[in-house]
């Protein structure tokens, strides 16, 4: 029950905030993404397309061909060499053409690996960039209130917080300057009343001054 | 003042007079061949085209080098050793500028030391051009590592006061040259992560023997001397020649070791290889001449190698040796024999080249080879045989620039110790 009653009962506290966040993650998600499938797509495939196009096969096979021919032109020859068939030499040359082919994709295949890797690095340090900010816009108008609290907490009225323009919390900055501000007349009010009014009238007028404050005891 | 003006035309005849000498004494081709200006010219263009493929079909970031011109072509680790030559060559010459070329080896050698390309300090035969990864299930390769690092080291001659000289070092020094040997005193094809070691090893004369020397000579994994001597040197009469052959038969195995080892006075076991080579160059003119009435592609011309043909990648050869032929000529076959047989060579060449340009000749150079008989012309280069070409036409157009680079290296001399090869005087290889 106690898990209820903390439960928000909005999903949209500050609406405007709360969407643009939104806006910010799913558009660095959807560019990230997209930019990492149509590399690898593209990056695989256009690979694959080139190695096995038309051209690339012919010259494979005609490699292949010569390879055989290298490997037999140094092979001392033995009295059975003149009882071969034609055909070995195809089941050779096709030996030859099934291992380039195993080569070919093993090279496309750690092409990938190094293109997923330097995209993984660009994406984290684009990623890890973002992230400082966005939290910057969060943190440095946290980072101004805490320190005006302090300047509060030594009674300094006459701090005023002045947040960059992009930052969150504007409004919550200027009803903080407003209260300070305030305070600030108030108590430069009451400090005149206490030095230039006769001591009866200082007294009666601190007391009204005093008592539009609500305090806890 | 008169004396003074005396001293000053002293200098400058005498600076004229070693200019002169350092022409002659550069520009002059191995052997001391008499070389025409018309022909050096042509050969000098040859040279200079060839190397155009390096500068193009290396990769501007990893500065691995496509094994052939063809799109789709995986990068070689040999292509890419031939690459780092030809940036130094090319440099040494002005055709680029020092730091072009430091720029391009710098990028080489961060790749192959950044990227996993092989094991035990060996190299996959083919990687990724872009990625620098292993490709086409390829195998840690005994003889492209070979021509990578004996390439790399000759780029080193050239950059010896940089610190790229010091990173080749140490990519040589870190190759366990005994364990490619797998237990046995051949030196094994390659190896393959999911089968181990290839069953094929260099057993008998072939292109091998570079390797051998870069593993006897390494001074932190040297392999012992008895695999120097554990391979068959078998010959073969053909023609009256005695021939110490390969098994293909194919003119490149005569010839890449010997772009980088001077053998023309070296005696292994009472063999010259130089003088085998230029016989067995001669007998693959000899072969194709037999055969002109089977393939009009031999009229007049020779070179029988590995290398493209109508029906793919063929180890094209002569005999002795498996001699497998169909018509097609290697154009860098008997460019790549000019060392042994200088006549001969520039003679198909200027033959090759004035009758066969348009359908051979472009942007790199000569296209890898030619069938008249299928009427049938290489539209791709190699690398690697873009690459002998450079380095044979840079020793023999400069009194054998790579060979005097090549033979003073420490881990040469100390093949040639523990291989115990006698030095023969003034050898005329004939």
């Amino acid at each position: 029950m106690i898990g209820f009653r903390n439960r928000r009962k909005h999903f949209f506290i500050q609406k405007p905030l709360q969407l643009r966040y939104v806006l910010y993650v799913v558009a660095t998600l959807t560019i990230v993404s997209t930019c990492a499938i149509i590399g690898t797509y593209f990056g695989v495939w256009g690979s694959v397309i080139k190695a096995f196009s038309e051209e690339e096969i012919r010259e494979t096979i005609i490699t292949a061909s010569r390879i055989y021919e290298y490997e037999e032109a140094r092979r001392p020859k033995s009295i059975m060499d003149k009882f071969t068939f034609p055909s070995i030499r195809f089941f050779k040359e096709t030996e030859l053409l099934s291992e380039r082919q195993k080569e070919i994709l093993k090279q496309i295949l750690d092409e990938t690996h190094i293109r997923l890797a330097w995209l993984s690095l660009l994406l984290f340090i684009f990623i890890g960039w973002g992230s400082i900010y966005l939290t910057h816009k969060i943190a440095g108008p946290l980072y101004r209130f805490s320190k005006s609290f302090e300047a509060l907490v030594n009674r300094d009225l006459t701090l005023r917080i002045r947040l960059r323009k992009y930052d969150e919390a504007q409004q919550v900055a200027q009803r903080f300057n407003e209260m300070m501000a305030y305070l600030d007349v108030s108590v430069q009010k009451m400090k005149r009343i206490a030095d230039e009014y006769p001591k009866d009238l200082a007294i009666e007028e601190l007391k009204k001054e005093l008592a539009k404050f609500k305090t806890s005891s | 003042m008169l004396t003074l003006k005396f001293y000053t035309l002293l200098k400058i005849s005498a600076l004229r007079i070693l200019c002169l000498l350092l022409v002659l004494g550069i520009s002059s081709p191995a052997n001391g061949f008499d070389l025409s200006e018309e022909d050096r010219t042509l050969l000098k263009k040859i040279e200079k085209d060839s190397i155009q493929y390096f500068i193009k079909e290396t990769n501007p970031t990893t500065g691995l080098t496509k094994d052939s011109s063809r799109a789709g072509a995986p990068a070689s680790i040999a292509a890419t050793g031939f690459a780092l030559a030809s940036f130094a060559i090319a440099a040494n010459h002005g055709w680029i500028s020092n730091q072009e070329a430091s720029e391009k080896i710098k990028k080489t050698l961060a790749t192959i030391k950044k990227k996993k390309c092989g094991k035990k300090g060996f190299y996959y035969h083919f990687l990724d051009p872009e990625t620098g990864q292993r490709t086409w299930n390829s195998e840690v390769s005994s003889i492209d590592t070979a021509l990578f690092i004996a390439n790399a080291l000759l780029a080193a001659t050239y950059f010896e006061q940089s610190g790229l000289s010091k990173q080749i070092y140490s990519l040589y020094n870190q190759i366990d040259w005994p364990w490619m040997l797998n237990g046995k005193e051949f030196f094994c094809h390659g190896w393959k992560p999911q089968d181990g070691f290839l069953p094929y090893y260099w057993d008998m004369y072939a292109e091998h023997l570079i390797l051998q020397a870069l593993a006897l000579g390494s001074s932190t994994n040297p392999v012992p001397a008895s695999v120097w001597k554990a391979w068959r040197r078998e010959s073969e009469l053909y023609n009256g020649k005695k021939i110490i052959y390969s098994y293909t038969g194919s003119l490149f195995t005569y010839q890449y070791s010997h772009a980088f080892i001077d053998f023309r006075n070296l005696e292994d076991q009472n063999i010259n290889y130089f003088s085998n080579s230029k016989l067995a160059t001669i007998a693959n003119w000899e072969f194709s001449s037999a055969n002109q009435s089977q393939y009009k592609t031999y009229e007049g011309a020779w070179g029988l190698s590995a290398s493209l043909g109508p029906d793919g990648y063929k180890p094209y050869g002569a005999m002795p040796g498996n001699a497998m032929h169909d018509g097609t000529i290697a154009v860098y076959a008997p460019i790549s024999s000019i060392i042994f047989t200088p006549e001969e060579s520039i003679s198909v060449i200027k033959k090759i080249y004035k009758t066969q340009s348009p359908n051979l000749y472009g942007p790199y150079g000569f296209r890898d080879s030619y069938n008249l008989d299928s009427n049938w012309f290489a539209n791709e280069y190699l690398g690697i045989d873009q690459g002998i070409i450079v380095l044979m036409l840079e020793n023999f157009l400069n009194d054998g620039a790579i060979w005097k680079r090549f033979m003073k290296l420490p881990l040469t001399q100390r093949w040639i110790k523990l291989a115990n090869l006698k030095r023969q005087e003034n050898n005329s290889a004939e």
